[in-house]
């Protein structure tokens, strides 16, 4: 028997806020989507944007090397809850705690100007080093921040890199290698992303609307979340995750959703839940039509349309490599503001103009709380371009 | 501690370009490794050519390697999990997009599509129709240990369906190039492990205590170090360090 698997604490930071006290209020107590006109690249107007407007900490000296955006945002979260990192770390000891975390973007926009730089003076900026842009530069950035000694690698597979970590951290901790794992995800606005789904002709002009039948692209946003994760039950337990993949094309889903399909009821199958168990499903709802369309037709076979979904993505943008983590913790904050009255659920925010041609699912509106005798049963779907798919599912112990 | 076997290899260099010339290369004692580096370029025409001419040199490597390892093993490549290792993924399609930015030109959104370090892993799901789970694990110059990690950790969810194991990176050129490290080389390498009923190998990984330092890739890649090691059926474990120490022995 496997054992038990618990996310204990989270930091985070997204358009809705630089902690998980301010980022629950604007998603679920006093709901109030983070999107912001961000500025036009080339000729592109101005699109609403998930960006971060708080300042963020810088990156320590002894760090330099790995100084970007991207770095700042995954410093700010992991701040956030850092005297349960330090007290991880104390008790364990540096080489039992390891990191597994996503990202899409890395520090791109640092290499972005480095590349510029290049051009126009024929050599790089004092400050840019390649270790900023490289993939594996965030983990190596979490490692050496936290000072830790564990296996620490970054998982990139586009919009459902940091689901995926979950699994990966999972097995660290069940093959007794770490005794805890730092995992989450971090992705910063850059002119590479925002111009290449620009020119994917995936960018909304307005706050997205997923599941509607206007529906015509994503906001792209920013942001990190972490988790640590260690042997246990509570307070949230990772009960299951599922992965699989398309074998479909590079930039566009199965349109049938079989490897959604697949991916959701792989994670209902290693939690032990039947899909009429599910309290609550965090639609990855990006707002392409292919995405929301195939998303709809999978949950409907898989689950039928009575279970309670809601897309979040209008609240902070799509946050691409960073969004199966952050979505995880709108997940995990559901569970942690159970009452007597059930647990919250995180609104769908849209246009309201259902989309008659998909199966009507049942959307979530505001205030909305579900009573559920025993553990709350949360699934949220990342799917990535190419195919990559990865559903996670967190519970709860059941009571207040 | 992990145990696996391995029920298929293959590797692709610039001048070891194929599974063939790797292994007749990996059986000679003192092999050279200049030999590894050379002037060819991976066959397109192994995948389909509207989609080959969209593929980079290090998506053609990595997918050279993968389809080769399975064809020449008995497993179906579209039966197989897929952990896909890069450090450097796209980096030359991402160096070209970022001077397009620069230049304030419109990019190609098949470019962009295509310049994610899960590229080649997906081209290799599309083109054996594997609908597997598949990751793609980027750690730097730790990159094949960690890779190798993933690969165990798949192993243990799924035990009845081995794993394939690649690794692919091309040389950073242009404004890059001064971040490469010495000896670098382009290749492509890829293996399939499995956990077996008396499994082969074992792999294992502790904290590091000589103070380490990133292990410059002075010689082989570490990926071409663990096939070389594999074929020559070498009994002296396999060690790797960086922030950690990794190591490969026969059980």
């Amino acid at each position: 028997m496997e054992p038990d698997i618990a996310l204990t604490d989270l930091g985070i930071v997204n358009a809705l806020g630089d902690d998980p006290g301010t980022v629950w209020k604007r998603l679920f107590r006093d709901p109030e989507p983070g999107l912001k006109d961000y500025p036009g690249i080339n000729d592109f107007p101005p699109v609403p944007t998930g960006v971060v407007e708080a300042a963020l900490p810088e990156v320590p000296d002894r760090l330099s090397a790995f100084d970007c955006r991207n770095n700042r945002l995954a410093r700010a979260a992991l701040d956030g809850f850092e005297s349960a990192l330090r007290g991880a770390v104390e008790s364990h000891g540096p080489d039992r705690v390891g990191v597994v975390v996503g990202t899409s973007t890395s520090g791109v926009g640092a290499a972005e100007d480095a590349v510029e730089h290049w051009l126009q003076e024929g050599s790089l900026p004092a400050s840019f080093d390649y270790r900023q842009m490289e993939m594996g530069g965030l983990a190596e950035f979490v490692r050496r921040y936290l000072n830790v000694t564990g296996p620490a690698y970054t998982v990139s597979t586009s919009c459902s890199s940091s689901a995926k970590v979950f699994a990966s951290a999972r097995a660290l901790l069940r093959r007794d290698l770490c005794d805890a794992v730092v995992v989450g995800g971090s992705d910063s606005l850059c002119g590479l992303t925002l111009n290449g789904f620009h020119a994917l002709q995936l960018v909304s002009e307005e706050p997205c609307n997923p599941m509607s039948r206007r529906r015509d692209g994503i906001n792209i946003g920013e942001g990190a979340a972490f988790f640590l994760m260690e042997p246990g039950s509570g307070p949230v337990r990772l009960a299951g995750v599922g992965e699989s993949s398309d074998a479909h094309s590079m930039n566009a889903p199965d349109p049938e959703g079989r490897g959604a399909e697949i991916s959701m009821h792989e994670a209902l199958r290693d939690a032990g839940r039947t899909p009429d168990k599910v309290t609550y499903l965090n639609l990855h709802g990006t707002a392409t039509p292919h995405n929301d369309a195939m998303e709809s037709k999978a949950v409907d076979r898989l689950c039928g349309t009575e279970v309670p979904c809601s897309s979040t993505k209008r609240f902070t943008g799509h946050l691409l490599g960073a969004a199966g983590a952050v979505e995880a913790a709108f997940c995990w904050l559901m569970l942690r503001n159970r009452s007597e009255d059930g647990i919250p659920l995180a609104p769908h925010r849209w246009d309201g103009e259902r989309d008659e041609s998909l199966p009507g699912l049942t959307l979530v509106g505001d205030d909305e709380r579900r009573e559920v005798p025993g553990p709350a049963v949360l699934m949220s779907n990342s799917f990535a371009f190419g195919g990559h798919n990865c559903s996670i599912v967190l519970e709860d112990a059941g009571d207040v | 501690m992990f145990e696996f076997d391995v029920l298929g290899w293959s590797a692709w260099t610039p001048g070891l370009p194929g599974r063939d010339a790797f292994g007749d290369w990996v059986r000679e004692d003192d092999a050279d490794p200049d030999a590894l580096q050379g002037e060819a370029e991976p066959d397109p025409q192994r995948v389909p050519s509207r989609m080959s001419r969209r593929c980079s040199g290090v998506t053609l490597m990595g997918l050279d390697a993968a389809l080769t390892c399975c064809e020449t093993s008995e497993v179906d490549g579209e039966t197989v999990q897929v952990v896909w290792a890069t450090q450097h993924g796209e980096i030359n399609v991402t160096v070209d997009l970022l001077e397009s930015l620069a230049r304030e030109e419109l990019i190609s959104p098949t470019a962009f599509s295509n310049s994610v370090p899960n590229t080649p892993a997906a081209y290799f799901t599309i083109l054996t129709d594997n609908r597997n789970p598949t990751r793609t694990v980027c750690a730097g110059a730790g990159s094949f240990a960690h890779g190798f990690l993933d690969a165990m950790g798949m192993l243990e969810d799924r035990p009845d369906q081995p794993v394939l194991l690649v690794q692919a990176d091309e040389r950073l050129s242009g404004p890059l190039e001064p971040f490469g490290s010495e000896g670098a080389m382009p290749f492509g390498a890829a293996l399939i492990l499995s956990r077996g009923s008396d499994p082969e190998f074992r792999f294992d990984t502790g904290a590091e205590t000589s103070g380490g330092t990133h292990q410059k890739t002075t010689t082989l890649p570490p990926a071409l170090r663990f096939l070389r090691w594999h074929l020559r059926e070498d009994q002296t474990p396999l060690e790797l360090r960086g922030h950690r120490r990794w190591s490969w022995s026969r059980a």
